[in-house]
């Protein structure tokens, strides 16, 4: 009964949790310094079909909306303005009574006109969050929370090493990424291992991983000249792209081999403290087993990670005349480089931690 | 030669020396699912319904995953019932109600014409998918 009465307060608490979320972030307008309208009426006009040199056929509809600013100097005035939508929705999107969006007023001879900016998202990332939150913790408990908190931690770091990046607009700002991402595996491991043998092993590993994967890179690209790359190709480089390429791929890199390193040295780890009396060849062949089991999985998690970002963007190409090799090397060679350097991070990391961890746990018993 | 064909081939010769004959199933199966998944946008850019060939895919790419490289077969059987419900969870407890709710979609600000609406909800599923499968 007890466990029934647990189950039932922790499903009440998710529900009210969500609705009382839900009604905070649609009513937070006065927290935004961007107008918001919330749209009262729409008035849907004629659907016309378009045609591109592609022949993509598309429905396009322009709609009149009313609305009711939210917040800011102009509060409670009404606007009317219109809004072109296509059925495909890359760009546009079709809005409804009750949706709130955020708005640009332009203020002109007397008149105002309106453009829409964005639909307010606000209630859905935080309801989004919030079922993350309550699936982490029902799932894993109390760790969950530190893992999570890891993350965050590693967020805040990185948003003010970019603004660092972005204020002081460095030359040779690779090392700063380097350093920070070195930084960032410390902290999150000391944060989530606690200040010991493992934890120290794990970082060496990590370390002498990415630094020969990025080595391997380095001269990969050195000795085939960057033929194929399409640095130009990188989004939103304002600075040297080649640069903003390699501290990105540093970043990914270093995570992968995160990954497999913390699970083979913590295997072994939880191996020695079953058996104290295995030795260093024990342990280091269950190392590279534990790598082999996990590097396949953890190879294709890298593709598809890689893959879903450019997905939408292929789709354009191809549909917009593009041949397949152009496509592939403007859209996908860059994200497919930095998997291969994880890839191949993940697979030095493994002999390299399994190695490591057996030397240290097992050196001195081995007969 | 250009630079990814040469950190293609690093890649396999290291996965050869590290994981011996299971490193070399495992990247026969990456390159099975990258063919599998340029397929999948060439067919959807092709016009072809999205969902359904995304789900196809999704479970060939899964089935790759799991069976190419694993011995245990009970093992291997349970990793992918579980991964296929939840990606079958994920598909119909967040796909929906969110696309049409959030209405995230398409691009951000870059010209685009008959792009569905499904596809960056999609993304995301896969690499939910493909997490789940390293347990």
């Amino acid at each position: 009964m007890l466990k029934v009465k647990k189950i039932l307060l922790e499903v009440a608490v998710i529900f009210l949790g969500g609705i009382a979320l839900y009604f905070a972030t649609s009513h937070n307008a006065f927290m935004y310094q961007q107008p918001i309208l919330q749209v009262t009426a729409v008035e849907n006009g004629k659907t016309s079909v378009t045609k591109d040199e592609f022949s993509n056929r598309d429905e396009q509809t322009t709609q009149r909306l009313t609305g009711r600013i939210l917040n800011g100097s102009s509060k409670g005035e009404k606007y009317t303005f219109s809004n072109t939508y296509t059925k495909s929705g890359g760009i546009d999107q079709k809005f409804h009574v009750g949706q709130q969006l955020f708005v640009n007023l332009y203020h002109q001879k007397g008149r105002t006109s309106v453009s829409v900016s964005t639909y307010k998202r606000d209630t859905y990332f935080a309801i989004l969050v919030w079922i993350m939150l309550c699936l982490l913790l029902l799932v894993m408990k109390i760790k969950g929370l530190r893992a999570l908190g890891s993350v965050l931690f590693n967020f805040i770091l990185f948003i003010l090493i970019v603004q660092l990046d972005v204020n002081w607009n460095i030359t040779s700002f690779f090392a700063i990424f380097a350093c920070s991402a070195l930084i960032f595996t410390a902290l999150t491991l000391v944060w989530i291992l606690g200040w010991n043998k493992q934890c120290l092993i794990t970082l060496e590993a990590i370390v002498i991983g990415t630094a020969l994967a990025f080595a391997i890179c380095i001269f990969a690209m050195w000795i085939t000249n960057d033929q194929g790359m399409h640095y130009e190709a990188l989004d939103f480089a304002t600075q040297q792209p080649k640069q903003l390429f390699l501290a990105a791929s540093v970043i990914g890199l270093l995570g992968t081999v995160m990954d497999a390193a913390t699970d083979i040295v913590s295997t072994l780890f939880e191996m020695k403290r079953r058996q104290p009396q295995v030795g260093f060849k024990r342990l280091y062949s269950s190392g590279k087993q534990v790598g082999k089991s996990i590097m396949g999985p953890l190879v294709n998690v890298l593709l598809l990670i890689f893959f879903a970002e450019t997905f939408t963007l292929a789709i354009l190409y191809f549909r917009t005349g593009n041949s397949i090799g152009y496509t592939f090397s403007w859209t996908m060679s860059l994200g497919l480089v930095q998997s291969l350097i994880s890839g191949i991070g993940i697979t030095l990391v493994i002999p390299t931690a399994s190695f490591l961890a057996a030397i240290t746990l097992g050196g001195r018993t081995e007969k | 030669m250009t630079t990814i064909s040469l950190l293609t081939i690093i890649l396999a010769v290291l996965m050869v020396i590290s994981g011996g004959r299971r490193g070399a199933i495992s990247f026969v199966s990456l390159l099975l699912n990258f063919t599998l998944l340029f397929l999948t946008v060439i067919l959807i850019a092709g016009g072809l319904p999205v969902l359904p060939v995304t789900f196809l895919a999704a479970v060939c790419i899964l089935a790759i995953t799991i069976y190419l490289g694993n011995t245990d077969e009970v093992e291997t059987n349970v990793a992918f019932l579980a991964t296929l419900t939840v990606l079958v969870l994920m598909l119909l407890l967040i796909v929906p109600p969110l696309d049409h709710l959030a209405q995230i979609h398409g691009f951000s600000n870059e010209e685009s014409e008959e792009i569905e609406a499904f596809n960056l909800a999609i993304g995301v599923n896969f690499e939910e998918i493909a997490l789940t499968t390293t347990y």
